[in-house]
């Protein structure tokens, strides 16, 4: 990708390397949540994954006061986000190979542009087609992470990227649109 | 795709994806010199666009909403899992399916047990490893209405289970509704549950999870819990004690506020819980709802807002479904029972029941008509304290009323506001209802009259309110009782005391006829009648009735409720006001923790008890005190954008009167400038209130020996104040007495001559003779005798105020000192003029 232009680049400056002291920190805290809130059941209780991450976000500030990704909240959202891509798609593979006993299952297709695809395939196929987007322009990657997994507005994804709404929505849409197409792609494979 | 490509393309999309759906193709057609397979993908990803929304719109929130809706269970009838063989599946709880099973091998009748298969994504070591270390503790919780946890292993794929004795019943709250029971059938059955809890907290066990689903009937009405330990086995966080932290498998509908946001989990959790499920068992609905709202956000509003009484959330629904009518199933809630519920949950866990036992106890003790704990103990707690409190009351303790009497000190009559804030979230239902179907009428009726409905202001509604009150066009007793306080209650506000007196008088006559006392309908509208005496300046009957009041809320919703707040309230203004200011700042204090725990530090509410503290600590004289307090209350009203609202401009105009005691007068100028201004901008003309602050201007000119100016402005004041009050008002009467005393020292004698008189014969009949202000009228009046040459009428007067210096808190000692000067003067001059 051309990782000449401005603005995602300081953004890319700030990330950390999935290994890193933070990240493990943040994916503990995640993990636990998601775990706990993604086994209930029958409790017509969903958690959004904003309030996830906000939640997390609280509880890691109470008990690591000073530690300087707290402080800086764009950085925290943009770890968590990359976060709970690991631990959805994690989720969804095991459920996915647990469903169909290991079994590769192929992804059915109704109607273009409506895919029946389970939440645990569709997850997973969007990690796959997430990390080709990467590829093509990891801006829109970042977009799209902030949006779907950490349910970010698109202001909120603005002011984390430090970009315009106007440039975010731009993104969202086209990102949209190819990520939907690879993933009937990947289905399709 | 390259980099510049991939570019082209997003712009090209875009561009696309402005023009209408139907030209797209067109202009896509149109374009040259373009990739055509990227042109291709365009028009692909265009008609992808312009789809119905995807799972990508609804984000993960959807994909894990669609995650948590299967369970994939692979169990079936007949399978054996270690030693237990599987006979049914009886349920699927949050942490896995349940089934009911027996030791394989052993022959049917033989006991049934329930094995809980613990769903993936819990760490299989770590739970089998705290199972092997509670077994012992979890074995020896033998009681007859607990499930004991017997067993745990894995199955051959490695997925832990737990087994416990198999309990064949209903929910506790399906098992009350089936039977239609009432709300005593119902306590008597859970003190059961709160004892059998109470067996295992002595055993060093936590439940955590208690829910209606933990606790099943059996067909002889004996309730079970289920699930002990199982929480702690299930927990990822370390282990070794019985407290603990982190999420652990809770469900918020039931949590206390610790375990939501991952704080130490004690016995007071499940004290928490068992408040909820009760709240729930009793009257039909949760105290609040937790879906869709985030731990965060959930915990403070918990800490902010005051929990609803059960009597107040029940439906006429809910009452069938307890075989009783509406009005019986509140009734049967009122009071004691909201109560012991709502002492089950507080927010903070040592305010709760001490314990499960207790909470038990407490509910037996009202089974058999005893008082409950939730009252009586705060009660006697808190007469205790005022008791002892009043022992010694320190001499010094009404210093500064001489000073008192010039300035006025304001103690906000904004409480009142307050008190209807609380009101709206605290009334009854119906009759709120009922005043509501009537202010609306109102607005009808004006419709008719030709006029939009949004001419009227709130005062022209407040007079048709009264108009109909007052043509008798209210009848039914208790919803005209009601509109009649609230009427009462605004004009009290507006200062307008004569039609508040009408209506409170005949408000108190319908609720004490309609009610059986000791009863908060009656509590409420003493409370009323009470802060309208005191607006008269009529403190020994407002000390009366609201002491009436008080002792109501004492055996009603309690001395901690906000209702009693209110006239804890008005009590200490009332006190403040006879002088007795340890008791003032003694009930104000109970007001404002009230007020706090229920609405948070910042609330309006809140601020004025504060307000009033500093009242008093300004009249005992601890003005660094008052002039933090007043400072920071003002601080605070700028943050929440109310720098220009009434209340500031009282805590303005007390914060000037601080500073002239710090000797510090441009800022006291200053503070009542800004206040009067304020108070000119929101108010009529004439109102009290500008009356009050002009009269501290009018003292700081005073204080800078300006007298015939000062008295010209306290004689403006006064004509100010007697427009909206009685002539003999205390207010009125102060004012007066300070405009004679200006005269006085601009060397006016004869002018203050007959003022002084008429106050004093007028006062003296009204005031407490042990009242401040008398103590004020009597030596200005003996001064100004003795001034003007009548040394034998001087004598007397003055004999009078050094009475005051035998009292329990007695004027300050240079002005007693002065008034003994002035009659050894007086006396001496008698003398030689016999001589």
């Amino acid at each position: 990708m051309d990782s000449s232009r401005g603005k995602p680049d300081d953004l890319s400056q700030q990330s950390l390397p999935d290994s890193g002291e933070n990240f493990a920190l943040v994916y503990e805290e995640l993990k636990a949540l998601a775990h706990y809130f993604l086994q209930r059941e029958r409790s017509g209780h969903t958690l959004q994954p904003t309030a996830l991450v906000h939640e997390a976000f609280v509880r890691l500030s109470g008990r690591t006061a000073g530690n300087s990704m707290l402080q800086n909240r764009s950085h925290f959202l943009a770890i968590s986000a990359r976060v709970m891509r690991h631990i959805l798609v994690d989720y969804a593979r095991s459920r996915g190979t647990q469903k169909r006993g290991g079994e590769m299952v192929r992804v059915t297709l109704i109607d273009f542009g409506e895919i029946s695809l389970d939440s645990e395939d569709y997850v997973v196929a969007l990690d796959t087609a997430l990390t080709r987007l990467a590829q093509m322009d990891e801006r829109q990657a970042k977009i799209v992470e902030l949006r779907f997994f950490a349910g970010l507005s698109i202001q909120e994804t603005a002011n984390v990227l430090d970009l315009s709404t106007a440039t975010v929505e731009r993104d969202w849409a086209f990102s949209k649109a190819w990520l939907h197409r690879e993933v009937e792609r990947i289905g399709d494979a | 795709m390259n980099a510049d490509s991939w570019e082209r393309m997003k712009d090209l999309f875009e561009q696309a994806r402005k023009i209408p759906l139907d030209s797209q193709d067109a202009w896509l057609d149109a374009l040259v010199g373009e990739d055509k397979s990227m042109v291709d993908e365009i028009r692909t990803l265009l008609a992808v666009a312009s789809n119905t929304p995807t799972l990508m719109d609804a984000g993960a929130e959807q994909a894990m909403a669609d995650f948590s809706k299967v369970e994939p269970d692979s169990y079936s009838i007949g399978e054996i899992i270690g030693p237990y063989v599987l006979l049914e599946r009886v349920g699927s709880g949050g942490m896995g399916s349940v089934w009911r099973c027996r030791r394989n091998g052993e022959p049917e009748g033989s006991p049934q047990y329930a094995i809980k298969f613990i769903r993936r994504g819990l760490d299989t070591a770590s739970v089998l490893k705290r199972f092997a270390l509670e077994r012992a503790t979890l074995a020896s919780l033998s009681h007859p209405n607990i499930a004991r946890l017997v067993d745990g292993g894995l199955t051959q794929n490695d997925h832990p289970y737990l087994v416990m004795e198999f309990v064949d019943g209903q929910r506790i709250d399906a098992w009350c509704d089936a039977r239609g029971l009432r709300t005593e059938e119902r306590l008597a059955i859970f003190q059961v549950v709160c004892d059998a809890v109470h067996f295992a907290h002595k055993s060093l066990v936590i439940h955590r999870d208690l829910k209606p689903e933990n606790i099943l009937v059996t067909r002889d009405g004996i309730p079970v819990l289920l699930d002990f330990g199982v929480a702690k086995v299930l927990d990822r966080n370390p282990i070794g004690t019985t407290l603990t932290r982190g999420p652990s498998p809770l469900t918020p509908q039931f949590a206390s506020p610790e375990q939501l946001q991952g704080k130490v989990v004690s016995t007071a959790s499940d004290v928490y819980s068992l408040g909820i499920i009760l709240f729930h068992l009793l009257c039909g609905h949760y105290p609040y709802r937790t879906q869709n709202r985030s731990v965060a956000d959930l915990c403070q509003g918990l800490r902010e807002v005051a929990l609803p009484r059960p009597s107040l959330v029940v439906t006429a629904e809910n009452a069938t479904a307890r075989g009783m009518r509406f009005d019986s199933l509140r009734r049967s809630l009122r009071g004691d029972v909201d109560t012991m519920v709502l002492k089950a949950l507080r927010f903070e866990p040592d305010r709760r029941y001490d314990s499960a036992g207790q909470m038990a106890e407490d509910l037996r003790n009202y089974l058999q008509g005893h008082p409950v704990m939730a009252q009586s103990d705060t009660l006697r707690y808190r007469i205790g304290k005022l008791v002892r409190r009043n022992m010694g009351v320190s001499v010094t303790l009404f210093a500064l009323l001489v000073v008192a009497g010039f300035s006025m000190f304001e103690v906000s009559k904004q409480t009142t506001i307050a008190l209807e804030e609380a009101k709206f979230a605290h009334d009854e239902a119906e009759s709120l209802h009922r005043v509501v179907d009537l202010l609306i009428g109102l607005f009808e009726s004006s419709h008719l009259d030709g006029l939009p409905p949004d001419a009227l202001s709130a005062r022209d509604l407040v007079d048709r309110g009264w108009m109909m009150l007052e043509e008798g066009r209210v009848m039914e007793p208790l919803v005209r009782s009601t509109l009649l306080l609230a009427l009462g209650r605004v004009f009290t506000l507006l200062g307008n005391l004569d039609k508040s007196e009408a209506l409170l008088v005949e408000g108190v006559a319908l609720r004490r006829a309609g009610y059986l006392p000791p009863h908060a309908e009656i509590a409420e509208a003493l409370d009323a009648l009470g802060a309208l005496r005191l607006a008269q300046g009529r403190f020994e009957e407002a000390d009366a009735i609201l002491r009436e009041a008080i002792e109501m809320w004492e055996e009603t919703w309690g001395l901690e409720s906000l209702d009693a707040a209110n006239t804890e309230n008005h009590l200490g203004l009332v006190r403040m006001e006879m002088g007795k200011f340890q008791e003032a700042k003694d009930y104000f204090k109970l007001a404002l923790v009230s007020r706090q725990r229920e609405f948070g530090p910042e609330h309006s509410s809140v601020l004025h008890v504060e307000g009033n503290i500093a009242g008093l600590e300004f009249r005992e004289g601890h003005f660094q005190e008052a002039k933090s307090r007043l400072e920071d209350i003002l601080d605070r009203l700028r943050n929440g954008q109310q720098a220009e609202s009434l209340t500031a401009a009282s805590h303005c105009n007390n914060l000037g009167l601080v500073f002239i005691e710090l000797n510090e007068l441009e800022n006291a100028e200053r503070h009542f400038r800004e206040s009067l201004k304020i108070r000119e901008e929101l108010l009529e003309a004439g109102h009290p209130e500008i009356a009050k602050t002009r009269n501290n201007l009018a003292y700081i000119l005073y204080l800078r020996k300006e007298f015939l100016a000062a008295a010209d402005l306290f004689a403006v004041a006064a004509a100010e104040a007697e427009s909206h009050l009685a002539a003999t008002h205390p207010t009125v009467a102060a004012l007066h007495l300070n405009q004679a005393r200006a005269l006085l020292r601009a060397g006016m004698i004869t002018e203050a001559g007959p003022m002084l008189k008429e106050l004093l014969s007028v006062q003296s009949g009204i005031l407490p003779p042990t009242h401040p202000l008398l103590f004020q009228i009597l030596e200005a009046r003996g001064m100004q005798l003795l001034d003007s040459g009548q040394h034998q009428e001087a004598i007397p007067v003055l004999e009078r105020a050094l009475v005051f210096v035998d009292l329990e808190s007695p004027p300050p000692v240079e002005e007693t000192d002065l008034v003994q000067e002035a009659l050894f003067e007086a006396k001496r001059r008698v003398q030689a003029e016999g001589d």
